[in-house]
């Protein structure tokens, strides 16, 4: 009985210690419309933005965060950017901090935001650039990943 | 006996550890870029008039007409390994003039457009026929107004007196078409 009492409280000592996970909620799905160009001889207006929520990020973390950004190429156009930022704190007992500005997501680990403890429902919004009829058509698909680690 | 029991607590805290760490997650954006092209006349589609002056002298034909105030301007999206496009044009009204050439030449592009541009096939006799005027359009954009572009040049004459009639209303319809 003594045994299993301190199993039980050393496993609940090592996961409150070392919780740390990380997750998002959500995409962004877009089709630039027809009526995008409004006159023969233009060029898309090239710049197309998210909802500003159209993600949500949550960390929960014991002690000192950051988190960064990086895209997958699934099937993507490299002369197309998409840039990301930060539009509110969300909710929790910890806080937040960084990414307001859009930041052009690379292909490589970028810091994006850093905090402390948990937080909830961090809402992020995204921004495509650099679009332009001179692009094949085509139905693209970027993934968007964010790494979690101690600061 | 203790020794044992904290082993297998260590070793279900670190599976513990493992369980509740998570330091990755995504989420996936989709963008199209759709298919679709946009013609247009500049700088304006008014119409073009053309008036014979009468020879001053018996025996003179009719001088030959021309026009190149109009301009083509398009937008083309192409998909990935897809079929270029064409521009035809085509006589679409009812009304035909007998006798009567209208000659279409085409300039090659000019301006600060973007992009497979096409490029034109040279003059053409313009019928009810639709006949192609460009050809090898890709993905681009020629820019907006009259000086962007391919130059539209109509000459207009007389090639059958035989047969030339001026009918009540001598108006006559283009129809420009892009398409793959």
């Amino acid at each position: 009985m003594k045994n299993i009492a301190f199993t039980i409280l050393t496993l609940f000592f090592f996961q409150s210690v070392y919780t740390q996970s990380i997750s998002i909620t959500g995409q962004w799905n877009y089709t630039i419309p027809t009526t995008d160009i409004t006159e023969a001889g233009e060029d898309f207006t090239g710049i197309y933005t998210s909802s500003v929520n159209q993600v949500y990020l949550d960390v929960e973390h014991n002690q000192k965060w950051a988190v960064s950004v990086r895209k997958i190429n699934i099937d993507w156009d490299d002369n197309i950017h998409i840039w990301i930022h930060r539009t509110g704190n969300g909710y929790g007992r910890g806080n937040i901090k960084g990414g307001i500005n859009y930041i052009d997501i690379p292909n490589n680990e970028t810091g994006f935001v850093t905090g402390n403890k948990e937080q909830y429902s961090v809402p992020l919004q995204f921004q495509i650039q650099n679009v332009s009829v001179t692009i094949p058509a085509h139905n693209y698909i970027a993934e968007i990943v964010y790494t979690l680690t101690d600061n | 006996m203790k020794c044992k029991t904290l082993i297998i607590t260590l070793f279900l805290s670190f599976m513990v550890d493992l369980v509740y760490s998570q330091t990755e997650s995504f989420n996936n954006v989709y963008f199209t870029i759709p298919e679709f092209a946009l013609i247009d006349i500049e700088p304006n589609a008014s119409d073009i008039i053309f008036s014979f002056d009468a020879p001053t002298e018996a025996g003179e034909q009719l001088e030959s007409l021309s026009d190149n105030t109009k301009w083509l301007n398009y937008t083309s999206t192409v998909t990935i390994g897809g079929l270029l496009k064409n521009i035809t044009a085509q006589i679409t009204s009812s009304t035909i003039i007998p006798g009567l050439k209208i000659e279409l030449l085409v300039s090659n592009y000019s301006g600060s457009g973007q992009g497979v541009l096409g490029t034109p096939v040279g003059a053409i006799n313009l019928s009810t026929t639709a006949q192609t005027i460009i050809t090898g359009i890709g993905g681009c954009f020629t820019n907006t107004g009259a000086n962007s572009g391919h130059n539209l040049e109509y000459n207009v004459s007389i090639n059958d007196y035989l047969v030339f009639e001026v009918p009540a209303t001598p108006s006559i319809d283009i129809v420009f078409t892009i398409s793959n």
